[in-house]
């Protein structure tokens, strides 16, 4: 129903978007991936037209976007990566705000404004100023602002960010009633493995402007399924015995941890354990702990970007 | 459009830092500067230059002998009749006057010089002198009559104003009611007591006034300094109003509420004019607001007739769509800097700038003719030189070109605003 072609955007010296290609179905919930400045942002303003590409096209059921910016208006809702609220305004107010740009009047927005404030929970407190709100209770008010037109596809851009454990899984539990009660096509940007993990069907996975994976959860982490995620402690930092192991051709990655934690990506042919204990002995390192794991999302995007995800 | 207008409105009027800065610190220097002026005979600090004519019609004989045959005539018992006469004799109601003329505080308003009413009339005419100070016909036989037999209204003063001057004359105004209301029999006894050494004879006066009262030339009123300074605070805090609205706006593109509105399909310009709007209906309400509490605390403009209201309106009126265009000029700014520098230099330097040049803290025409000139162009210099022709009872024909002005002002920031603002929705 949503793909983007080729999608770039190029700052004066800086290629913020580069070639993305994504498409969304009917229904689906999709996760967009990656660290800062990874270009997430980027691409949901040209989806939503707030920017326009250098190159490229946003279809939308094959109509061009970009050609006819109108239809898209109803069908698509944006939940900022800001509090695009007014915090001298109660919830109400900003609804209702927000409602009438997009034409509702009367009983129906008062309606939109009951239903969606009951979908984030806040009904009892619709009556007070935004500013007064806790982080994730703006949140919250943030998502609902984008609901009141009942759109078809809702784009969240970082939804969760800064805000407790509680009102996360909140947030969490919302996006899916909304995906899979109310059927509305999700793309949801996060820089949260476990909540795309949670949450998505689907899966790309950006870098530097360029879609580097996608697929489904499980064939992502099958990139991985020949390969074995050691995780090694140490009693003390042994460097050398770090060089070593990158050193080692047989090793795909090496990436140290909080410099006591050694974490290693093995294909699964090679038998290491052997030569793991020589070295440290050779090294004089003791080994506390040593678990083989299996590879999580956030081992993917170490081993497609020899990055973490978050630093 | 309404809605953006009353959100917009909602949100300011929510702030109390922002109502404070609107509305109370205007009224505050209001008063302050309103007062500090208008009461210059007890203070010593301001000098005025005020060139202005005295013109005796009085004739201090004939009226004297008039109220000693008048008090010969009554019924009252001898002894009081013999201590009348007495008094009759004494008090010198002009040169009450002059004591205060020539006094050294109220030399530092300014020198005069005496003048016969033909003379007169015609340096006000040239704006040779700014006020024609009038001492009537029968003024020592009023007064005396008043003060002794308290009958009559009470001597009259009359005081003719230059336009060109219309604050210091108005501050003369004050300083002549003031005097007026401190004369008494006591202070007439009291001087001639102080020159002659003696008690004051005992007798109860009435405690009305025996002065009638200033009265003035009613071809042009003169404009009183809270009167005057009402218009100047107001016409200087409205651009706080405007450059708020504009500095709010930024605020919603940085937040990007900005960003929802062009989501759902707002044409840009729809937002500008939206902005535009609320600014201009937000200073419509400050300025009610400030005239009508300037008017109840103060009585700045008690009394005033229909006429005066309907011009100040329509003034009023012209203003804020300026202050609209201004709004929108400095919204389109900060949008196309993508800063909030436009508004925080023209808050910061450019209102106090203006605010000077356009005559908000002391009347320009008494400085010089080219910043006068230069004022007279600012949009709240402008509104304020056609606020004060209103108030001095000018008819449409002294103010049309100030509001022409406005208008001009306003058409010029509204094209440029709206020729500049980000049209295209993808930028
Ligand atoms: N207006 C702009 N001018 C120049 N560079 C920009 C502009 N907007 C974004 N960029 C750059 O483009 C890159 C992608 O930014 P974007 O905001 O899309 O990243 P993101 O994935 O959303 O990151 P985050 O997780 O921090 O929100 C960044 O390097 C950013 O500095
Ligand atoms: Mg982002």
């Amino acid at each position: 129903m949503l793909e983007t072609i080729e999608l770039r955007k190029v700052y004066k010296n800086k290629t913020a978007v580069d070639g993305v290609n994504l498409y969304l179905d009917p229904g689906e919930s999709v996760g967009l991936l990656g660290p800062n400045g990874a270009g997430k942002s980027t691409t949901i303003s040209m989806i939503s037209t707030l920017i326009k590409p250098t190159s490229g096209d946003v279809k939308l059921n094959g109509q061009s976007v970009l050609k006819h910016p109108r239809i898209i208006r109803h069908e698509l809702g944006v939940v900022p990566q800001e509090i695009a609220l007014y915090q001298e305004l109660s919830a109400v107010e900003n609804l209702q705000f927000f409602g009438r740009i997009y034409g509702l009047k009367g009983k129906e927005l008062e309606l939109a404004v009951e239903e969606v404030l009951e979908l984030v929970d806040l009904t009892d407190r619709k009556k007070e100023r935004i500013k007064t709100y806790s982080g994730g209770m703006k949140r919250r008010i943030n998502i609902a602002a984008a609901l009141m037109h009942q759109p078809k596809i809702i784009i969240m851009d970082e939804p969760t960010v800064g805000i407790d454990p509680q009102s996360r899984n909140y947030i969490l539990e919302t996006v899916r009633r909304l995906n899979i009660e109310k059927k509305m096509t999700v793309l949801y940007t996060s820089h949260y493995m476990e909540e795309v993990e949670q949450l998505c069907d689907r899966i790309y996975i950006m870098d530097h402007g360029k879609v580097i994976a996608s697929g489904r959860k499980e064939e992502l982490k099958s990139i991985l399924s020949a390969e074995d995620t050691i995780v090694l402690q140490l009693e003390e930092p042994c460097k050398e015995l770090v060089d070593e192991l990158k050193e080692n051709n047989e090793i795909r990655k090496v990436d140290v941890d909080g410099n006591k934690t050694i974490k290693l990506i093995v294909p699964k042919t090679v038998n290491l354990l052997g030569h793991l204990f020589q070295a440290a002995e050779r090294h004089g390192a003791r080994i506390v702990n040593l678990n083989v794991q299996k590879p999580s999302l956030e081992d993917v995007f170490l081993h497609l970007t020899g990055r973490k995800l978050r630093d | 459009m309404g809605n953006f207008i009353k959100k917009d409105i909602l949100i300011l009027v929510r702030d109390r830092k922002e109502l404070a800065i609107l509305i109370l610190m205007p009224f505050i220097l209001i008063a302050i500067l309103g007062f500090a002026l208008g009461n210059i005979i007890n203070g010593d600090s301001v000098t005025l230059d005020l060139n202005f004519a005295l013109v005796v019609e009085d004739d201090e004989a004939s009226g004297r002998s008039k109220v000693l045959e008048e008090i010969d005539q009554s019924q009252l018992p001898g002894e009081v009749k013999a201590q009348l006469l007495q008094a009759a004799a004494e008090i010198q109601p002009q040169a009450m006057l002059r004591g205060v003329i020539d006094s050294e505080k109220f030399r530092q308003l300014g020198s005069y010089q005496e003048l016969t009413l033909e003379e007169g009339k015609r340096a006000i005419e040239q704006d040779e002198a700014a006020v024609l100070l009038i001492v009537p016909e029968d003024y020592t036989y009023n007064m005396l009559r008043k003060m002794l037999l308290d009958s009559g209204d009470g001597a009259r003063l009359l005081v003719e104003s230059s336009s060109k001057y219309p604050l210091s004359s108005g501050i003369f105004q004050d300083v002549m009611e003031s005097f007026s209301r401190t004369v008494s029999y006591e202070t007439a006894l009291g001087q001639i007591s102080a020159s002659k050494g003696q008690m004051a004879v005992e007798w109860q006066t009435t405690e009305s006034p025996v002065h009638g009262g200033v009265e003035f030339i009613p071809s042009f009123d003169p404009i009183r300094s809270i009167q005057y300074y009402t218009f100047g605070m107001a016409v200087m805090f409205i651009m706080y109003a405007a450059t708020s609205i504009a500095s709010r706006a930024y605020n919603e593109k940085e937040n990007v509420a900005f960003d929802r509105i062009v989501i759902a399909g707002t044409n840009p310009l729809a937002y500008l004019a939206g902005k535009a709007i609320s600014a201009a209906m937000l200073v419509f309400l400050q300025l009610v607001v400030l005239f009508g509490m300037s008017t109840l605390c103060f009585g700045t403009f008690a009394g005033k007739s229909l006429e005066f209201w309907l011009a100040l309106l329509l003034v009023m009126a012209v203003l804020a769509i300026c202050m609209g265009g201004l709004a929108a000029l400095l919204t389109t700014l900060n949008f196309r800097a993508e800063n909030y520098r436009s508004t925080q230099i023209f808050g910061g330097l450019f209102v106090t700038l203006l605010s000077f040049l356009g005559g908000s803290f002391f009347p320009t025409s008494a400085m010089s003719e080219a910043i006068s000139y230069l004022g007279g162009w600012t949009p709240n210099g402008a509104a304020l030189n056609a606020f004060v022709q209103i108030t001095q009872g000018a008819g449409m024909e002294r103010y049309l070109d100030f509001i022409v002005r406005l208008l001009f002002l306003s058409g010029s920031m509204f094209i440029v605003s709206f020729w500049l603002f980000p049209r295209r929705r993808m930028f």
